[in-house]
């Protein structure tokens, strides 16, 4: 896939965040029945409801409030200002525009990786 | 009150025995001395003998008479408590003391005589004649000092009599100690005898004692010329010695006389004051005049009948007293009765008058019965159909109330229903879940196909949307499942409520068919106690009438009884007068006990 496209993400909400995970990263759904990483640390949003779904990522869970998936066939990732560069450990990955609005794009590893270095700072 | 006996009355009672044998010795000595020629040589010896036998009896019998009033003695010095026993007993001693002294006194003296003639005798060796005469003549003496002693102790007796009284000695019990003895007669014969006879013989004792010896002296005399001169001489002092004993013979029985008088008619002296003063009318209980023989017997029913008099003058002054006091409660009780007569009066006028009320109030009564008779059996027609109401209305709350228990069922039943909805629902919700997270798990799968997957994912949204649009109408379902059970809960509590209210309900129509019941008996016992009430108020107004008529005989007679009530109380005044006059007569007597 050509710099700068992504096809097809799976939209997360976690509270009032958001969030787009490329859905080649994410090996399936599943129902939230087991222990999983809250991906509302990571935008220091509050604990999220403990109903949802976890998204099943490298053979880990990350939990979150709602799920869809957009089969819009590329999209166009916006990069990540240097501002911005290393937040969450390197997991902002870029923005896509998608339904009126801006969502981060977050590699699924990163964002595991960072999660576990904050649970055990 | 009472007085103690004073000390030493037992020895103050017999000292006149004590004077009176020397007294007797004197008279027995001058007689002897000048009737008697004494052997010369002997004259000493009598008197020797004469003094100390005079002493030695006078002390033996002394002390013989305080033997016999041990009990005076004790309750003059203290030594004894002057109960009613002692008292009678010292009284016994008392009124025994002049007969002891008399013959203790008549003992004592010709005893002494025999003893002072034998004693001489044998001391002195006169003639026997002489000795013998000398004996004689004490003896002779005997019965007049024993009289004298008597007579000079009786008074004393008296008086310790009267103050053994006055110390507290019943004067019934005198009355047992001195019995009543008709000896006065025999008494004064004896004391009469003994006071002429003694000196009689002495002096014909004297008189043929001269007579002897003038016939001796002539009969020794052969002269005839001097004996008669001898005998003219012995005659003239044989006259003048007759002269000396006839004067001591009259002063002697003058003055047995005069004791005797003195002492026997003393009590009677005091007998007549006690008659002149139970003569004015002052009685007085206890007064008791000591004597002896039938004047002891006088004053004993004297006294007697003083008492007598004074228990029945107190019994005039109580019944006196008693018909005051009754006469004034008359007078009270009839101006109360005459009070209470008017009042009475009155108030059978005012019941009278009542009783003519009664009688209209009685009529009207007896209409108004009948009135309320007639509304009591329209309150009873109008209770039993209330009743039958009641009972119909408590049949329909009893299906009232098993309708709504019908209904509580249903409801019940349909919660039920409903829960079993609601879990069906909420497996549906979970299939819809299901589905839809594998809606997105095989359109993540047809994304991750490329080109290939695209159909498939197209398919997996579309399914999903319609896991989306199940969830969301199972939400719905859910939700309408939540309102109906809260619907069918408020239903079953409203239904349970009305069950309680209908079963409330029935419970009150049944309290009020039950007080319609009681109303119903009630009102039956009403009209018939009306109806009774009617009868009984005519037959009152009757009776009323009947009263009314009596009531006015009542009034006319009370009238009367006010009439005779006034005249009463002028006649208890006139008692009461009565009873004052009676209770003055009464007090006149005097002597209250």
């Amino acid at each position: 896939m050509p710099r700068g496209l992504v096809e097809g993400v799976v939209l997360c909400r976690v509270g009032e965040a958001r969030l787009a995970v490329p859905c080649g990263e994410v090996d399936a759904i599943a129902p939230l029945d087991g222990p999983a990483w809250d991906v509302g640390l990571a935008f220091g949003s509050a604990a999220g409801a403990v109903e949802g779904k976890a998204l099943q990522c490298f053979g880990q869970l990350l939990r979150v409030d709602s799920v869809d998936v957009l089969t819009t066939p590329e999209l166009t990732v916006l990069p990540v200002p240097s501002l911005l560069t290393g937040v969450a450990d390197g997991a902002l990955t870029g923005f896509v525009e998608l339904l009126g609005a801006l969502w981060p794009l977050v590699s699924a590893g990163h964002l595991l990786e960072h999660l576990r270095r904050r649970a055990e700072a | 009150m009472t007085t103690p006996l004073p000390p030493g009355r037992n020895r103050w009672m017999t000292n006149p025995s004590t004077l009176a044998a020397p007294l007797g010795v004197m008279i027995a000595v001058a007689y002897v001395s000048s009737v008697v020629t004494l052997p010369d040589g002997t004259g000493a010896a009598y008197v020797g003998v004469l003094l100390t036998v005079l002493v030695g009896f006078n002390i033996a019998a002394d002390l013989f008479e305080q033997s016999r009033l041990r009990t005076v003695k004790g309750l003059g010095a203290g030594l004894i408590k002057p109960t009613p026993e002692a008292l009678t007993a010292a009284a016994a001693e008392a009124a025994q003391a002049p007969d002891t002294t008399f013959f203790l006194a008549l003992f004592a003296f010709m005893v002494g005589a025999v003893v002072v003639s034998g004693l001489w005798y044998f001391l002195a060796s006169p003639p026997v004649i002489v000795a013998v005469r000398v004996g004689l003549v004490g003896s002779l003496v005997a019965p007049l000092t024993a009289m004298m002693a008597n007579l000079l102790v009786l008074p004393r007796a008296r008086q310790v009599l009267r103050e053994l009284l006055d110390a507290g000695l019943p004067p019934e019990s005198l009355a047992q100690v001195l019995p009543v003895r008709f000896e006065l007669r025999r008494r004064l014969m004896l004391y009469s005898t003994v006071a002429v006879l003694t000196p009689m013989l002495m002096v014909a004792d004297a008189s043929l004692h001269r007579s002897t010896e003038l016939l001796e002296v002539v009969k020794r005399q052969p002269d005839v010329v001097v004996a008669r001169a001898v005998f003219e001489a012995q005659r003239a002092e044989g006259f003048g010695l007759l002269g000396a004993l006839g004067a001591a013979t009259l002063i002697m029985v003058v003055l047995c006389a005069w004791l005797t008088g003195s002492v026997l008619g003393d009590p009677l002296k005091r007998l007549g004051e006690e008659t002149e003063r139970l003569a004015q009318g002052r009685y007085q209980r206890g007064r008791l005049v000591m004597a002896e023989f039938e004047t002891w017997a006088a004053a004993t029913s004297m006294s007697a009948m003083e008492t007598h008099l004074l228990d029945a003058v107190q019994g005039a002054r109580d019944a006196a007293r008693g018909i005051g006091e009754a006469a004034a409660e008359l007078v009270t009780h009839g101006a109360q009765q005459e009070q209470g007569a008017n009042e009475q009066s009155a108030a059978l006028m005012a019941t009278t008058a009542t009783t003519e009320e009664l009688a209209r109030s009685a009529g009207q009564i007896s209409a108004n019965a009948l009135r309320v008779s007639e509304i009591a059996r329209g309150t009873l027609e109008a209770a039993q159909a209330g009743k039958t109401s009641a009972d119909a209305f408590t049949g329909a709350m009893a299906e009232v109330r098993d309708g709504n228990q019908a209904i509580a069922d249903s409801v019940v039943k349909l919660n039920k229903r409903v829960q079993q909805v609601g879990r069906i629902i909420e497996f549906i919700d979970g299939i819809a879940d299901k589905s839809d997270l594998l809606a997105l798990n095989a359109e993540l799968e047809g994304h991750k196909a490329g080109a290939v997957g695209e159909g498939f994912g197209l398919v997996a949204a579309e399914m999903r949307r319609l896991a989306e649009n199940v969830m969301t109408s199972t939400r719905e379902i859910a939700r309408l499942i939540d309102d109906i059970r809260d619907a069918t809960n408020a239903a079953v509590m409203a239904t349970e409520a009305g069950v309680k209210a209908t079963e409330s309900g029935a419970g009150l129509a049944r309290k009020v068919s039950d007080s319609l019941g009681d109303i119903v008996q009630f009102a039956n016992l009403s009209a018939d106690a009306m109806q009774s009430i009617s009868l009984a108020t005519v037959q009152q107004q009757g009776g009323s009438d009947q009263l009314v008529a009596a009531m006015e005989d009542i009034n006319r007679t009370t009238q009367k009884n006010v009439e005779s009530a006034r005249q009463m109380a002028v006649t208890q005044g006139e008692l009461v007068e009565v009873s004052k006059e009676l209770a003055q007569v009464v007090d006149t007597f005097g002597g209250r006990s």
